[in-house]
């Protein structure tokens, strides 16, 4: 019995910490631009895809070069980091694409919601153009399990190794990123900007690269994400990051828009709740999870960890 | 008053069918405290707008040192030397005072991302110079007390105070101060006046200051400049101003000039 929650426990503090990832994708570009970038679900899937081709993966038959693959895979770990930087990078053409002509011309903020989807919506299908609809499973012999048992036994419980993983970079890249934005230099910057563009701008900050480094660091998180689900589950389709990416939407209202630590509770709450409902009757998860967030909406607005008014004139 | 620090050349600049700035020009020069006064919707914080580039000009330039820095972004201006303050106060009220003005004084670190991040020796040491040169800011404009207070529960002279802190930590070679004055009881513009010229002299400044209190400004400012309806009608040092008689036609709404601008 207490084997059996510790096992629920971690799988829903693994899943929470990758919801937390999405979600504090969201909160980097929120904060700097005060909107949401609807392209993260789609960085999420390419993230799990590039890491699926740096091991070596080959593409399907469905693909737009079936059969093709590279000539050698990288070890898990290093692909990963790759595939992280790889959505980074995608990540900062979505800003030029999707963003910077709509903020150069002083159009409405809103607006970047539609041509951040749409930026989305063509990722996606352009996966699905060059790989195909069809699932992928990561290699297993240069996976992140390579040389590791599949279950650990720890306080007697049977622990999947690989959930354990999941959690542990998941932290890594929280508490990474929560102290940088604390710490750092360039994370007082960001802040400065989330608070005033203009005034950091007069302080010598220089803004517009600050937006583009948000970009970066959500497209790098959302990858990542993508990239550790693809390995612990597999790819089941180009769409695959959507649902994580509304899930992320979710958990960043639940925690507050635009608070770090909002964005990491709401993930961990999230991920929790869903573990706990029963595999019998996993059809409920996602209902439980849209519950819970009505619930806290109801009781607080601005979410767990919210500021009272988000509004600016 | 040999070398302009800062030169505004035939600047316009038309917003719709208002044009807030008409062919405005004039320099300043290094070291003096230059006022620019003249009724409300003058032009004057438009002026500073275009001088730290947060609006683009219609037409004309700002010249910096010799140099047109007309289509430099904000943030490089300031890296040149050229920083201000606002009317109605733009703090990060989220941040502690000493935060506000750590932000300010990012740039002269001289320790990279990746030295942050290792905590590198090179970090620990731009950090310690980092936080004295906040610290020695905050005693400068008596404001060490609040250190960690938040900015945004501060008294309102304070908030003044802290927002000129900032700005002073950018180390400007010039600094726009956009009605200091304003909101402030008469013992605490005296204050303000000693301070300015202090500052001056500590940090070897050059000032430019918008105040409605004309006044004060008489005493501290070098020379001066009045602007109405977005055109300069006056130049010079605060005696031959005061007694421009179109400097007196627009504040007292006459027309001793026999010339409306």
């Amino acid at each position: 019995m207490i084997e059996a929650l510790l096992q629920t426990l971690l799988n829903g503090a693994a899943s929470g910490g990758v919801y937390a990832l999405v979600a504090l994708g969201y909160t980097l570009v929120f904060s700097v631009l005060g909107v949401i970038n609807f392209a993260q679900g789609a960085l999420f899937s390419l993230g799990g895809y590039l890491t699926y081709l740096l091991m070596g993966g080959r593409i399907g038959v469905n693909g737009a070069l079936p059969g093709w693959g590279l000539p050698a895979g990288l070890p898990f770990w290093l692909a990963l980091l790759l595939a992280a930087a790889g959505s980074g990078l995608v990540a900062l053409l979505v800003e030029r694409v999707a963003f910077a002509p709509l903020r150069r011309r002083g159009a409405e903020p809103l607006l970047a919601l539609i041509t951040s989807l749409g930026a989305g919506v063509v990722l996606v299908n352009l996966l699905q153009i060059l790989m195909g609809a069809e699932g992928y499973a990561f290699p297993q012999e240069s996976g992140a399990l390579a040389g590791l048992p599949e279950v650990l036994m720890i306080g007697g419980a049977r622990i999947r190794t690989i959930q354990l993983l999941l959690l542990l970079v998941c932290s890594a890249a929280v508490v990474g990123l929560s102290l940088w934005l604390e710490r750092s230099r360039g994370g007082q910057a960001l802040r400065a900007v989330a608070e005033d563009a203009t005034t950091a701008q007069l302080l010598g900050i220089n803004s517009d690269a600050m937006v583009r480094l948000a970009f970066v660091l959500s497209g790098a998180l959302a990858g990542l994400g993508g990239s550790l689900i693809g390995m612990s589950v597999s790819l089941p389709g180009p769409y695959f990051g959507i649902g994580y990416g509304l899930k992320g939407l979710a958990v960043l209202v639940l925690g507050g828009l635009g608070s770090v630590p909002g964005a990491i509770a709401g993930g961990l709450l999230m991920g929790l709740a869903e573990a706990l409902v029963p595999a019998e009757a996993s059809g409920w998860r996602d209902a439980l999870a849209f519950a819970i967030l009505f619930a806290v909406l109801l009781l607080r607005p601005s979410g767990l960890l919210g500021r009272r008014t988000v509004d600016k004139v | 008053m040999s070398t302009a620090l800062l030169e505004v050349r035939d600047l316009s600049c038309r917003f719709g069918g208002l044009m807030a700035l008409d062919g405005v020009s004039f320099s300043v020069a290094s070291g003096e405290i230059f006022g620019l006064i003249g009724p409300n919707g003058a032009g004057k914080t438009t002026l500073f707008n275009l001088v730290s580039g947060l609006t683009p000009p219609s037409s004309g330039s700002v010249i910096w040192r010799g140099a047109a820095i007309t289509d430099l972004p904000p943030h490089r201006r300031n890296r040149l030397g050229l920083a201000r303050t606002f009317q109605n106060l733009r703090l990060f009220d989220d941040l502690s005072v000493l935060d506000n003005l750590l932000v300010a004084l990012e740039r002269h670190s001289r320790s990279s991302s990746i030295d942050g991040l290792l905590c590198t020796a090179r970090h620990r040491q731009a950090e310690r110079q980092r936080r004295e040169a906040a610290w020695q800011l905050l005693e400068e404009l008596g404001l060490s007390a609040l250190a960690d207070r938040q900015a945004g529960t501060l008294a309102y002279g304070d908030r003044r105070r802290l927002e000129m802190a900032r700005a002073l930590g950018t180390d400007p070679a010039l600094l726009l101060l956009d009605e200091p004055a304003a909101g402030l009881n008469p013992a605490e513009k005296e204050g303000l006046c000693a301070l300015i010229q202090e500052l001056r002299q500590r940090h070897r400044l050059t000032v430019m200051i918008i105040e409605h209190h004309v006044p004060l400004l008489m005493r501290l400012c070098d020379r001066m400049a009045v602007l109405d309806f977005g055109v300069r009608i006056a130049l010079g040092s605060p005696n031959v101003v005061r007694r421009d008689p179109r400097v007196i036609a627009a504040y007292l709404g006459g027309d001793a000039s026999g010339e409306t601008p």
